[in-house]
């Protein structure tokens, strides 16, 4: 991937969830680059800014998706990012707070995903 | 037995009674229990103002004077039925048993009120369990759906890109394979929730043979290295020279064995340990997994071999899963006649497990 194209950026721990999603938006034409826990997609985020959005898994070890969005929301380079929440959580109690541009339950309709990542990237 | 107020008025009596003193009941109705017995009438109004205070059966002595003149001393049991009020007196159930009769009817009574007491609280114990177990039980459902959901949704996907790949075979392979990962996974979930659910209910049998836990360990060892190595973790192992054998299922030991280095090995970042050893000590085999990975948190040890009692905790909601393992391994362990332990110093320091089980005792060795 070339400096500062826009990718989309895949946090999600499981190997075959995240490449099963990768398949997805790569094959409408979306770049993308994946991370496997909160910490990986700080680091990703902040070695290459240019991600045009953020699929979060909530559920991972050693930073899970509540705590990267609170570090995300906190610094000013990142959080402008649109961050769409995938989760196998039902319950609306344990979403993140607020703002985030999207939330789709697991097990999601991957076209309904790739139309509402179409408005944003 | 009579229903009396707490002023000593006979509200009612049964027929038994009646014939004890030899008057009809509905005639000893509006008298005055001061009148029927020849204690004297402060050792009664003593006895009634016990009965009231206490709320409980109050044991006493009191004698019935009958109209015939014979005195019946008795055994007194006198509890309050209903509490008075302002403008109401107290009202006093009062049982009298004459000595004279089976001496042991009374201790009867008292042990048969004593047994009822007992059973009531029971009760209310194991009903306040059963509403633990459900909360649990729902909690558990609630997880459960949320594991099968994943593997669920990455199989979705993987559909979804075949459909559109057409002819692209490395697309394709990719998410052939995909897909068949996640249904093993899925598989495996719905296996280890069936035997927890089995070895519950004592529906778990074992086909025993003589299993060489040696051979069993350096297999299992040998067939999980390379999941290791790709995780960057140390995989080590040790084991006696000779066969240590016990009676036991094969197919459920290495379950239970594959299921502690996966836990192990889910638990432990690159970079970190994991060893399996297995010694003999005073006729017991005893198996240790030990990592250096997450560690466990003391008070939620445990509760960790609990089926239904994983909570949603902090470290939990990192990891996700259901729990099944350590309730599947402890159940299938004890069913062998083993043992199993889990230790930690506490989050971030490791977990260590510990397992023993008998061994087989044979006459004759090769």
């Amino acid at each position: 991937m070339t400096l500062q194209e826009e990718y989309i950026l895949i946090v999600e721990d499981d190997p075959d969830s995240q490449d099963a999603l990768a398949m997805v938006l790569e094959g409408v034409g979306h770049p993308v680059v994946c991370a496997s826990n909160g910490r990986e997609a700080l680091e990703q985020l902040h070695r290459e800014p240019e991600a045009c959005l953020i699929m979060l898994d909530l559920m991972m070890p050693e930073m899970d998706g509540w705590e990267f969005r609170r570090l995300q929301k906190d610094d000013p380079k990142l959080a402008q990012i649109p961050t769409i929440v995938v989760s196998a959580l039902g319950d609306s109690d344990k979403r993140p707070n607020g703002d985030v541009v999207g939330y789709f339950t697991k097990p999601f309709d991957a076209q309904k995903l790739i139309e509402a990542v179409a408005k944003i990237c | 037995m009579l229903l009396v107020s707490r002023s000593g008025e006979i509200v009612a009596c049964n027929r038994k009674m009646g014939k004890l003193i030899g008057v009809p009941p509905q005639a000893l109705r509006g008298r005055f229990l001061f009148d029927l017995l020849s204690n004297p009438s402060t050792v009664v109004e003593e006895y009634l103002s016990a009965c009231s205070r206490v709320r409980e059966i109050h044991p006493g002595s009191l004698t019935l004077a009958c109209p015939s003149e014979e005195r019946i001393p008795c055994g007194a049991q006198g509890y309050v039925v209903e509490p008075g009020g302002e403008s109401r007196p107290a009202l006093l159930l009062l049982r009298l048993i004459p000595k004279s009769e089976s001496p042991s009817k009374f201790a009867l009574l008292n042990q048969q009120v004593d047994r009822l007491k007992k059973e009531i609280m029971l009760r209310r114990q194991v009903e306040e369990t059963l509403r633990i177990m459900d909360r649990r039980k729902d909690r558990f459902l609630a997880m459960l759906g949320h594991e099968l959901r994943n593997p669920l949704n990455t199989i979705n996907n993987a559909v979804f890109t075949l459909k559109r790949t057409g002819s692209d075979p490395h697309l394709q392979e990719r998410a052939r394979a995909i897909i068949e990962r996640q249904v093993q996974q899925m598989n495996r979930i719905i296996c280890d929730l069936l035997d927890v659910s089995r070895i519950t209910q004592g529906r778990m049998p074992l086909e025993r043979e003589r299993v060489d836990l040696t051979q069993l360990i350096e297999q299992i060892v040998e067939d999980q290295r390379w999941l290791f190595d790709e995780a960057g973790i140390t995989l080590t192992h040790r084991t006696p020279e000779t066969p240590l054998r016990v009676r036991g299922d094969v197919v459920r030991l290495n379950q239970s064995i594959c299921n502690l280095l996966h836990n192990s090995r889910k638990f432990t970042s690159g970079g970190g340990k994991v060893s399996i050893e297995l010694e003999e000590w005073e006729g017991r085999a005893f198996i240790r997994v030990v990592d250096t990975g997450a560690g466990i948190a003391p008070d939620r040890l445990s509760a960790l071999f609990d089926t239904f009692a994983h909570e949603e905790t902090h470290q939990d909601r990192k990891h996700g899963g259901l729990g099944l393992g350590l309730p599947l391994v402890k159940g299938l362990v004890e069913l062998h006649g083993g043992t199993m332990e889990l230790l930690s110093e506490g989050e971030g320091k490791g977990t260590e497990v510990r397992i023993s089980l008998p061994l087989e005792r044979t006459l004759e060795e090769s």
